[in-house]
């Protein structure tokens, strides 16, 4: 039994028992259910899915969104994350490739498409997505410079729903270190196994020590689980490590950029260990 | 103890004066004409926010380009782009603009923080 489908069968316990005191069925049969889909549920966890599987569903892909735009620039965007929970727990890799643009001085847009490989079981296209930043004010023209972020995703899973997600993006630059720091909302709707609004943050600090190399601290997290937006500590996902970045110019107003980092999770539904790179191709 | 609307009126005073004093730092105009940035070196003063107006007279785009300023920015034919930097510390900030295969090369100019 797949971790989905213990999900599903699950989730459709839930709803009936939510919709028992409208419906005519016996509540000692939703009981029964119920119990049976718990049972299960445990018996998959502790016999057939080692615990530390749900530490890695997490996207290893994730990357940091930056409120800056240059207008007319175009970019084809592959970033891939590796994570790994210990030797018990299958691996998992995530890929997206993307293609953006800066349609204006203030809006970027981007659609990418996701693919997951998880140890054992191949690889599968996961999501397609449209990623849009718009910019507030011109970089340093207020205190702080403030971006926003829209993504629209479709999961490959039609029970997944579409993802809609939104944010705020931070960046500030003192001196030669530059600051980031994004928090995002996500509303699964039509989903069959997400119910609660998810919420995360993005975070850098970047010393600019030359334009082929720039080193610093990233750091992801999500502080919610499929069913609660704020959830205890030892649910929630945290990620922070080592990054280095720089970017390589090229004849002929092109340039290759490069930002990859070592991140270590700090509970037990996180990765003990991504390995995340991303290269741009700006023409 | 304050009310909430007394907080609300201070906090927006606060925000109108924070973005009536982010309007007064100096502007500096750089004309871009014939590939060329004029002046090729710009002073301004060190330690202060200032406004950079790029005034692209050419019927063709131009870049502006430059890591240590941080910043990228392309100009449209016959239009203005306005770059707020610093407070920069004293010393010499390089840019460039656009770098066609090609050309002879990208048109250069430097920022003097003094």
């Amino acid at each position: 039994m797949t971790r989905g489908s213990i999900c599903r069968t699950i989730c459709e316990a839930i709803a009936l028992r939510r919709a028992a005191p409208n419906c005519k069925a016996p509540r000692t049969k939703i009981h029964a259910l119920v119990c049976r889909c718990l049972l299960v549920h445990f018996v998959a966890c502790f016999l057939l899915v080692p615990v530390g599987q749900a530490a890695t569903a997490v996207d290893a892909s994730s990357y940091l969104l930056m409120p800056t735009v240059v207008r007319g620039e175009r970019e084809i965007d592959w970033h891939s994350g590796f994570g790994s929970s210990g030797l018990a727990v299958a691996n998992e890799v995530d890929s997206v490739l993307g293609l953006g643009m800066g349609v204006t001085d203030r809006w970027l847009t981007e659609l990418e498409v996701r693919y997951r490989r998880v140890a054992g079981s191949g690889t599968a296209l996961d999501a397609a997505e449209w990623e849009n930043i718009v910019t507030m004010a011109e970089p340093n023209e207020w205190p702080i410079d403030l971006g926003v972020a829209l993504e629209i995703e479709l999961p490959h899973d039609a029970r997944e729903g579409i993802l809609f997600r939104t944010g705020l993006l931070l960046q500030k630059e003192v001196h030669k270190f530059q600051f980031n720091f994004n928090v995002l909302v996500g509303r699964y709707f039509e989903s069959a196994q997400i119910s609660a609004a998810q919420l995360e943050y993005q975070g850098q600090v970047k010393y600019r020590y030359s334009q082929p190399f720039e080193w610093g601290l990233q750091a992801f997290g999500s502080v919610a689980s499929p069913n609660q937006t704020w959830t205890g500590y030892e649910q929630q996902v945290h990620r922070f490590g080592p990054t280095i970045l720089g970017r390589f110019v090229l004849p002929g107003e092109r340039s290759i950029s490069y930002n990859a980092a070592a991140l270590f999770g700090t509970t037990s539904h996180s990765p003990d260990r991504t390995v995340r790179l991303q290269l741009e191709y700006e023409f | 103890m304050p009310k909430r609307r007394d907080i609300c009126i201070a906090l927006t005073g606060g925000l109108l004066l924070s973005a009536s004093a982010a309007c007064v730092e100096p502007e500096f105009i750089i004309e871009i004409r014939d590939h060329k940035f004029i002046p090729a070196e710009l002073r301004i003063p060190a330690g202060k926010k200032v406004r950079i107006v790029l005034d692209n007279q050419q019927e063709t785009p131009e870049e502006f380009e430059s890591y240590s300023l941080n910043r990228e920015k392309h100009i449209p034919p016959k239009s203005r782009v306005t770059l707020f930097i610093g407070p920069l510390d004293a010393g010499r900030y390089v840019y460039e603009g656009e770098n066609d295969v090609g050309s002879d090369g990208p048109a250069l100019g430097v920022i003097l923080a003094q």
